[in-house]
């Protein structure tokens, strides 16, 4: 079970709870050192240092992905997302669930989104200021167009995230050589020209990189419905 | 679309999802789309410098690789924390450190360019390396390891930069597999000298525990900079850091394994070693495991004191010389050895007293006469042997367990070395070698394995009769242990044997006793009574006092032949409780110069027997107790000595009327003399037999009788029909029998008890005993007439030994008076 608790996003005192359970089944992944089930539950507790560290590698790329998009140069995205991270180590041991609030990746969002407004309107630096309780963070109201704009960027870099994530899973469902080749394919190389590299007809590529998107394209959907799937059991 | 600002956790529909991700796209179209994914992020620029490519990531910040647009040139450039500038001295602290870095001018070494602030932000510009890390390079992925001896020459140059920086004065304190490069012509380069000292210094430590990342990698830390004593960190810091990285290099990974965190770390480090690197890697040996061992030290005073003393180690395995990584000092194995195999105090004082060269019977055989100077001369040489034993011991069996076994114990590295012994020839003469191995023996004795001992004891035997033979002197422990433990085996007529051919080699003579000859009169007066002969040990055992009075009247025989002599009494029961008497008078004598040892628990124990034998169940118990307190605190729980006390307490309890206590303490007792001595050692038999009278006091007859016939058989068969052992059989089976029934079994029982008892014993409490439940048995059984005699005689003997009011009187008293009432 996994919990988490965004407070005082949703401008009135009363504490916003989610319910989210494993967020990713790691269970295919190839080279992580810890146990893959549960990601999020063993990021609840703050002693798990090495599941902290998968949890950080994992969600790294697609939060600072957003921020550049946002404008923040580089460092300042990294600063943004050091911040964030650390909010959120502080944050998810104490998480309950409220079903109403939707999703892990809105919830992950919103967290963004506030960290960036806090970075914006920081005084001294960006390692201060970092308890959530004393902080009122109101969504500037005139900013609706910008919102949406956020938004639609949010969901291309979720997609990318999780289309990454399926990607590094899936090498170990299938030979090495149709993922080299897929991989190729992927970063420009065609077809013909892969076809002639490796010694095989094209139409058995074409053939190998579908089964591959079909296996990608299912992958995705289990992370999808993972990270969504809502559970009613309390925390233990 | 889904929007993410949707309330409500409906689930994603299909169409959603292929929506969002085109999943109905057709292939190229899905190959673009994925093709965004998958895209490097945009990396952009810092301050002038455009960034290529993130090279890592670390505790202190992340590393980029950047272009310098106004020269062209490719650096890396680290982003430090904001943290670090935090004050004004910080900053400035910050810069002279990063300046004496800067200096450091080794080709190993990362040259630094500069510091620049951009943004607020501390930036380091450094020299780029085109390499791998150094546990990368010598472990590539694949079924390939580089050779030892290629990564050792590369780990050699890594040492010599390290040193320069040392000389210099500047330590690393982080060094670890990600700050050591090794590029394409397999050259290393070590990065990020001196900044960990800033970096701990400057960021607030509870961001350093929220993110984890900050506080690098513990794998290569030394105990010292985990535990945050940063005064004590020096040069030796670095040394374990680079003792570590090469333990991975070789092993393939570091010395307490990966998944290792802060929390476990400060448990782990202080009670492990790391699994020796021979262990792991065939191409690996002892010698590595030395130098690995002595750079791993917890305690930074066994390290190689410098990067070089390292360095010079492992030249001289690559030359094929000998590496000078020793086992440290004796006393630190010892302290070691201890804490690592948290065995029962008894184990680690034995194991004290091995290495102190005593042994560990009684002090009768301590080097008394300084005119024996032969004796002197061999009581060094086998200390000195003892300890270097010890020494390889200790060597061999620790720091690493033996495979499969976490915790190995004193008595498998005994026996391991006893075995090793066993055919080498050693340079010792005879008489030491003869020493060493009584000691080992003696050693394995105390710890329970006396099958084991006696064997090893037989052959320091063998070997002190040939220094004898060449005129040396004799081993006497050897004998003397021998002998105990033939009597511990039943084996009285050995015991009797080795005792008397341990005098015939004293050589002395009536006029000149040597001082020796009290214990071995000591010892042979026990075995005598063992034997059921008390007349003669009373005899001996006089004669041992007074020998040992005359010799030297302040030694510590005294106190085990007053013992004697008082056992000797004990069964007589003498009517002015002479023993009892003795008894306390030595146990005043011990408390005068060794309260709470072992001699005084002893006494403790046997004066509790005797008071109990009088009747005053209290004080025995009080006195009981004290010894077994004493036993568990020095011998612990499961040593023979704890036990015979425990199965005083049975008695007690018996006494006391406690059957299920008592029943339970003995069924203890059993266990462990029966897992120690075997079943049909007389002790755990005589065990038994107790066990017997608690479950006919319960009414268990069957049960009762069952070990009692068993009992009687083996006695019979080993004393003889008319051994008082086999009689203080009979005693308590001839009641039993009559209570089932067999009556004539019975009386043919209690009468021939008596009559062996009659003879020799004489006029005592157990005679009297016996007399009386004759007497009781013959009421029973109605035979009033017959009765009423055997109870008179019974009554005058209780009066005349045990006394008028002791119980025992009051009951045969009772027993009469219902006669006289029945006659009315």
């Amino acid at each position: 079970m996994f919990l988490l608790y965004c407070p005082k996003l949703f401008g009135h005192g009363k504490l916003g709870i989610f319910w989210v359970r494993s967020l990713v089944d790691l269970s295919n992944t190839k080279s992580h050192a810890t146990t893959n089930v549960a990601l999020l539950s063993r990021v609840r507790n703050s002693e798990d240092h090495a599941a902290w560290r998968e949890f950080q590698d994992r969600y790294r790329e697609l939060l600072l992905r957003f921020c550049r998009k946002r404008g923040l140069q580089h460092a300042d995205a990294e600063d943004v997302v050091q911040s964030l991270f650390i909010n959120l180590t502080k944050a998810l041991p104490q998480f309950v669930y409220d079903p109403q609030r939707g999703r892990f990746r809105d919830y992950l969002y919103r967290c963004t989104k506030s960290a960036i407004s806090r970075w914006s309107r920081r005084s001294i630096g960006p390692f201060q200021a970092l308890d959530t309780d004393r902080e009122h963070l109101q969504p500037d109201p005139v900013d609706r167009a910008q919102d949406a704009a956020d938004a639609a960027v949010w969901e291309q870099e979720w997609v990318a995230h999780h289309y990454r994530l399926a990607l590094e899973r899936v090498r170990a469902d299938f030979d090495a050589r149709n993922v080299e080749m897929f991989e190729r394919n992927l970063s420009g190389e065609s077809i013909a020209a892969l076809a002639t590299a490796y010694g095989v007809n094209e139409q058995s590529i074409y053939k190998a990189r579908q089964r591959i998107r079909a296996r990608l394209q299912e992958l995705v959907a289990e992370q999808v419905r993972e990270e969504d799937r809502v559970d009613d059991q309390p925390v233990p | 679309m889904i929007s993410p600002s949707h309330s409500g956790p409906d689930p994603l529909s299909d169409a959603d999802l292929s929506d969002a991700f085109g999943f109905d796209l057709d292939d190229e179209s899905w190959v673009d789309r994925l093709r965004a994914c998958a895209s490097a992020p945009v990396m952009g620029k810092l301050g002038d410098f455009e960034l290529l490519s993130e090279l890592g990531r670390g505790g202190q910040g992340v590393v980029f690789k950047a272009r310098q647009p106004r020269t062209g040139r490719i650096v890396a450039v680290k982003r430090l924390g904001a943290g670090v500038f935090a004050t004004p001295a910080m900053r400035s602290r910050f810069e002279r450190e990063v300046e004496a870095a800067a200096v450091l001018d080794h080709p190993n070494i990362v040259g630094i360019f500069g510091t620049e602030v951009i943004d607020g932000q501390p930036l380091l510009t450094m020299k780029w390396i085109d390499g791998v890390p150094i546990d990368r390079w010598a472990n590539p992925p694949g079924p390939s390891r580089r050779p030892v001896r290629e990564v050792l020459q590369v780990f050699l140059t890594v040492c010599d930069a390290v040193h320069h920086a040392h000389q210099r004065g500047v330590i690393h304190r982080d060094l670890k597999p990600s700050n050591i490069l090794v590029d394409g012509q397999d050259r290393p380069y070590i990065m990020d000298f001196g900044l960990a000292k800033i970096r701990s210094e400057a960021i607030p430590s509870a961001i350093l525990s929220q993110t984890g990342e900050f506080l690098g990698t513990p794998a290569y830390a030394a105990p010292e900079q985990i535990r945050g004593d940063s005064r004590s960190v020096d040069v030796r810091a670095d040394v374990y850091a680079l003792g570590a990285i090469l333990y991975q290099l070789l092993t393939g990974s570091p010395p307490f394994g990966r998944a290792r965190d802060w929390p476990d770390l400060m448990q782990g480090l202080s009670q492990r070693d790391p699994i020796q690197p021979s262990k792991l890697d065939p191409r690996l040996n002892s010698e590595i495991d030395a130098i690995l061992l002595k750079s791993l030290a917890h305690d930074k005073q066994e390290r190689y004191e410098s990067i070089d003393a390292l360095a010079a180690d492992i030249r001289r395995y690559l030359a094929g010389d000998a590496v000078s990584a020793h086992p440290p000092s004796s006393a630190y194995r010892v302290r070691k050895f201890i804490r690592h195999h948290r065995a029962s105090v008894m184990v680690s004082t034995a194991f004290v007293f091995l290495l102190m060269a005593a042994t560990i019977t009684s002090t009768a055989f301590y080097l008394r006469s300084e005119k024996e100077s032969a004796r002197a001369k061999r009581e060094a040489e086998t200390q000195s042997a003892i300890s270097q034993f010890v020494q390889n011991m200790l060597h061999r069996a620790a720091p690493y367990p033996l495979p499969g076994n976490k915790d190995i114990t004193v008595r498998d590295a005994l026996h391991a070395a006893a075995l090793e012994i066993e055919d080498k020839e050693l340079q010792y003469p005879p008489g030491v070698e003869a020493e060493l191995r009584h000691a080992i023996a003696d050693t394995l004795y105390v710890l329970g394995s006396i099958h084991e001992a006696i064997v090893i004891e037989r052959e320091a035997l063998r070997l002190s009769r040939i220094a004898e033979a060449a005129g040396e002197p004799p081993c006497l422990d050897c004998y003397s242990v021998l002998a105990q433990m033939q009597k511990e085996l039943d084996d009285y007529p050995a015991a009797v044997e080795t005792l008397n051919e341990a005098l015939a080699a004293l050589h002395d003579t009536p006029e000149n006793p040597s001082p020796e000859r009290p214990e071995l009169m000591r010892q042979l007066g026990m075995v005598r009574w063992r034997q059921g002969d008390f007349r003669a040990s009373e005899r001996i055992a006089r004669e041992a006092l007074r020998l040992s009075m005359e010799i030297a009247p302040d030694n510590a025989a005294f106190v085990d032949t007053m013992n004697v002599v008082i056992s000797s009494l004990v069964p007589n029961n003498a009517p002015d409780f002479e023993g009892e008497t003795m008894a306390r008078k030595t146990l005043a004598y011990i408390h005068g110069y060794a309260p709470g040892g072992l001699d005084y628990a002893f006494q403790l124990f046997w004066l509790a027997m005797l008071v109990r034998e009088r009747g005053d169940l209290e004080q025995a118990e009080q006195l009981n107790q004290e010894a077994i307190r004493i036993y568990e605190n020095t011998r612990g729980d499961k040593s023979p000595a704890c036990v015979a006390a425990r199965f005083e307490l049975g008695l007690i309890r018996k006494a006391q009327g406690e059957l299920d206590e008592a029943e339970s303490i003995i069924r203890e007792v059993i266990e462990f003399r029966s897992k120690l001595l075997g079943d049909h050692n007389r002790a755990t038999i005589d065990a038994r037999v107790f066990l017997a009278t608690v479950l006919h006091a319960q009414g268990d007859y069957q049960a009762a009788l069952l070990i009692l016939e068993e009992a009687l058989a083996n006695y019979r068969k080993r004393f003889g029909v008319d051994n008082i052992h086999t009689v203080r059989v009979e005693g308590p089976l001839a009641p039993v029998l009559a209570a089932v029934g067999r009556t004539g079994e019975a009386e043919q029982l209690f009468r021939h008890a008596l009559a062996v008892r009659r003879d020799v014993l004489g006029e005592r409490g157990e005679t009297a005993t016996n007399i009386h439940e004759l007497g009781q048995f013959l009421l029973d059984q109605g035979r009033i007439h017959e009765a009423k005699p055997v109870l008179q005689e019974a009554l005058t003997m209780r009066r005349s030994v045990r006394g008028e009011d002791h119980r025992e009187t009051t009951e045969t008293r009772r027993a009469l008076m219902s006669i006289v009432h029945a006659q009315d």
